[in-house]
């Protein structure tokens, strides 16, 4: 009787333990960052990015191809590279400009279906082509670690929202949102972040200037940890670094046409002030003149976003979670000309190690 | 019928270990788009409610069982009669059967979509019904050992889903009632397929050493699993919004595509693997009640109907090809659940309890 388990269990070790095809590390081409183009109504180019470890360096290869579908670009690529090329751990795709116009939702979904594939992804948009910009060389640690990193530390530590796969898909699908991107471009041998690209359902729109990333992020996402330099009337400037803001919607009137506020906190400390006395007046003075910029700026911007049809803040999510028998049909006939109004609290916490 | 000898019996609080393990099983992997689809994001309620069903469920057959003072089997047949009593028998040792071959299949589906495509349905099912063999020969203790260790060890996995707090919006779980109760009762109905498994109480109640003190157990373990169900629900609500959710098949798993780990980039696969522990008491458990039937109405070493069902699964495991067969089978698990547990086990009560009056008259 022990024999006879003993064998059972042997048998299942063995049985379970052969019969999956292996990656070893070493013999696949580790797929970091894939770029889409444009190329007419039937074809879009696909442009993916391998690291090459090699002592010393590390080297980028690119294989370009072009194909009907996003699956078949992972298929052709496999035609050019001598290993197996592996997904699982890409780290960032990148749309050129003209693709993101036309819709980048047929693409996406080899990523949303495929298992392999994490949903911290990050997507951003490429003024231009994602070709020549994943062509390029940057940094000394490959365009993969280069190009996710860029992003990385701009969401934590400076002006663009939180975004990546997940995020992206999570405005598609809902109907009280609208989907963005991080929008950016090469500049000789670095790449820079030139903006939010905005879109509308998957297809964009329009683009937020690099100047008002600032104020879109603190009303989509909490900011943190961000300098902003504020001009003063008396030709004097401040820097004031961010340590948390907060934002709360508050809704009146009726579901189709709610009147909203918006109330901004920000709290930070003074970075820097160009005149050499600092009190608690001034401090006043800094405050009231921030506040001030940040409603005229979130208003302007709000406006702006009404006037092209699109929510990348949620209002609309908002609004549901508020009303009963929501329609969002309803909402949206009405919102370019909702009125839209800001509160703005700015507190600094303190001024440094000096007065 | 012989008694059962104490050294075959489990202490009454390993039956809280029974009844979560075999309740936590593959419907736990995607329950939400389910229960989202009729109630949208008010379906917590119904996984409330569902847990509610299932304490007046357990109640009942409680009553049931110590009425008789022996297993389902006997139950049947004092009130129908031997022939019809050992057909019902019978169907029960089928659902037991149907369960062990739903879950196998549908993790199998998990593991090839999630991680090995070309995996070979027959390998996979023959290694889980020959390890399932191994420990049902074991005896009832060592299926319920299983069932201990498959709620100890994966219990881990419920901290991965702190790494979702940061994405999750729970403002959208408001307005609350903003659907039908109609909407919300069919949600809860939908739920029978992840709520299901402690009917195999049914069959190991004898086991239990006193039996009655682990009523309190068994209510707990109830307790436990509706609130970890609806931990995930709530969470995953949050994490999706309505129409991402449908997309989601499995959407647990597709949770822990946001998970980053320095040492895993791929998180779901450690999650699957764990899952090989979540699911095998309940294949054992299941196959355990099947064969204890089978041996109790046909009086053969429970040995040989044990083989003879592995067998029986493993086939039909093989024989399911596609997903829409791997759904139709869970949709008919869930079906045959909900009549069970909420129309078979009340007449069952309420036969015995108008039986048992009249027998005291008379």
């Amino acid at each position: 009787m022990k024999k006879w388990r003993v064998l059972l269990l042997a048998s299942f070790i063995i049985i379970a333990g052969g019969c999956i095809r292996k990656s070893i590390l070493d013999d696949i081409n580790i797929l970091t960052v894939i770029g889409y183009d444009y190329i007419d109504k039937n074809s879009i180019k696909g442009t993916a990015l391998i690291p090459v470890y090699e002592t010393e360096k590390i080297l980028n290869e690119t294989f370009t191809t072009t194909s009907i579908a996003s699956q078949d670009i992972f298929e052709e690529l496999q035609h050019e590279s001598s290993d197996p090329i592996a997904q699982g751990s890409l780290e960032m795709v990148l749309y050129g400009e003209e693709l993101a116009k036309k819709g980048v939702i047929p693409i996406i979904d080899t990523l949303q279906r495929d298992s392999r594939i994490g949903t911290r992804l990050y997507l951003a948009v490429v003024n231009g082509t994602a070709n020549e910009l994943l062509k390029g060389k940057y940094g000394t640690r490959g365009n993969g670690i280069y190009l996710s990193n860029l992003i990385r530390q701009n969401i934590e530590q400076r002006d663009i929202p939180k975004t990546n796969l997940h995020k992206f898909l999570y405005a598609y699908y809902s109907d009280g949102r609208d989907p963005f991107l991080p929008y950016i471009q090469k500049e000789k041998d670095k790449v820079k972040i030139v903006g939010i690209a905005l879109f509308d359902g998957d297809r964009m729109v329009h683009y937020i200037k690099e100047s008002d990333m600032f104020y879109f992020k603190i009303l989509v996402d909490r900011y943190t940890e961000g300098t902003y330099t504020i001009q003063m009337a008396d030709n004097q400037y401040a820097a004031v670094k961010s340590i948390v803001t907060d934002r709360n919607f508050f809704f009146s009137g009726s579901k189709e046409r709610p009147n909203i506020t918006v109330d901004i906190e920000f709290r930070g400390i003074l970075h820097e002030y160009s005149q050499r006395k600092y009190n608690k007046k001034i401090k006043q003075k800094i405050e009231t003149t921030f506040e001030k910029e940040i409603v005229k700026e979130t208003s302007k911007l709000i406006k702006h976003l009404q006037s092209h049809q699109i929510d990348p803040i949620g209002f609309g999510e908002e609004a549901k979670s508020r009303y009963r028998n929501f329609s969002y049909k309803a909402f949206y006939e009405n919102y370019p000309t909702l009125d839209i109004k800001i509160n703005a609290k700015v507190t600094i916490i303190d001024s440094g190690i000096v007065d | 019928m012989q008694a059962i000898s104490e050294r075959f019996k489990i202490s009454p609080f390993l039956v809280f270990f029974a009844v979560s393990s075999m309740q936590i099983g593959i419907g736990v992997l995607g329950y939400q788009r389910i229960i989202a689809k009729s109630a949208g994001y008010d379906a917590w309620i119904s996984v409330i409610l569902a847990g509610i069903a299932g304490h007046i469920t357990l109640w009942m057959m409680y009553s049931i069982l110590q009425k008789t003072n022996g297993s389902i089997v006997e139950t049947n047949q004092q009130i129908f009669g031997k022939l019809i009593g050992n057909i019902l028998n019978l169907l029960l040792a089928l659902y037991y059967t149907a369960l062990v071959v739903g879950v196998l299949r549908t993790y199998i589906e998990v593991v090839q979509v999630w991680m090995f495509p070309d995996l070979k349905i027959e390998v996979l099912a023959a290694a889980f019904m020959l390890l399932t063999i191994y420990i049902v020969l074991g005896g009832f203790r060592a299926v319920v050992g299983v069932c201990f260790f498959s709620i100890i060890l994966p219990s881990y996995l419920i901290l991965t889903f702190v790494y979702t707090f940061e994405y999750a919006n729970f403002r959208m779980l408001l307005p609350i009632f903003d659907h039908s109760i109609l909407d919300i009762l069919k949600a809860t109905k939908d739920m029978t397929l992840t709520i299901l498994g402690f009917e195999t109480l049914f069959i190991y109640y004898p086991f239990i050493k006193n039996a009655g003190q682990s009523k309190k157990w068994a209510h707990l373990a109830i307790l436990s699993t509706t609130l970890i169900y609806v931990v995930i629900t709530v969470i995953t609500f949050a994490f999706f919004s309505e129409k991402q959710l449908q997309k989601h098949i499995w959407a647990t798993l597709s949770m822990w595509k946001i998970v980053e780990m320095p040492f895993i980039e791929r998180f779901e696969y450690l999650g699957i693997a764990t899952w090989t522990i979540v699911i095998l008491p309940n294949i054992c458990l299941a196959a355990w009640c099947a064969s204890r039937i089978v041996k109790q109405v046909v009086n053969i070493q429970q040995k040989y109907a044990l083989i003879v069902l592995s067998v029986i699964c493993t086939v039909a495991v093989c024989l399911i090809k596609t997903r829409e067969n791997v759904n139709l089978l869970n949709d008919m698990l869930g079906y045959v659940g909900f009549y069970f547990l909420y129309g078979f086990v009340p007449f069952i009560f309420i036969l015995l309890h108008i039986i048992h009056k009249v027998r005291k008259k008379g």
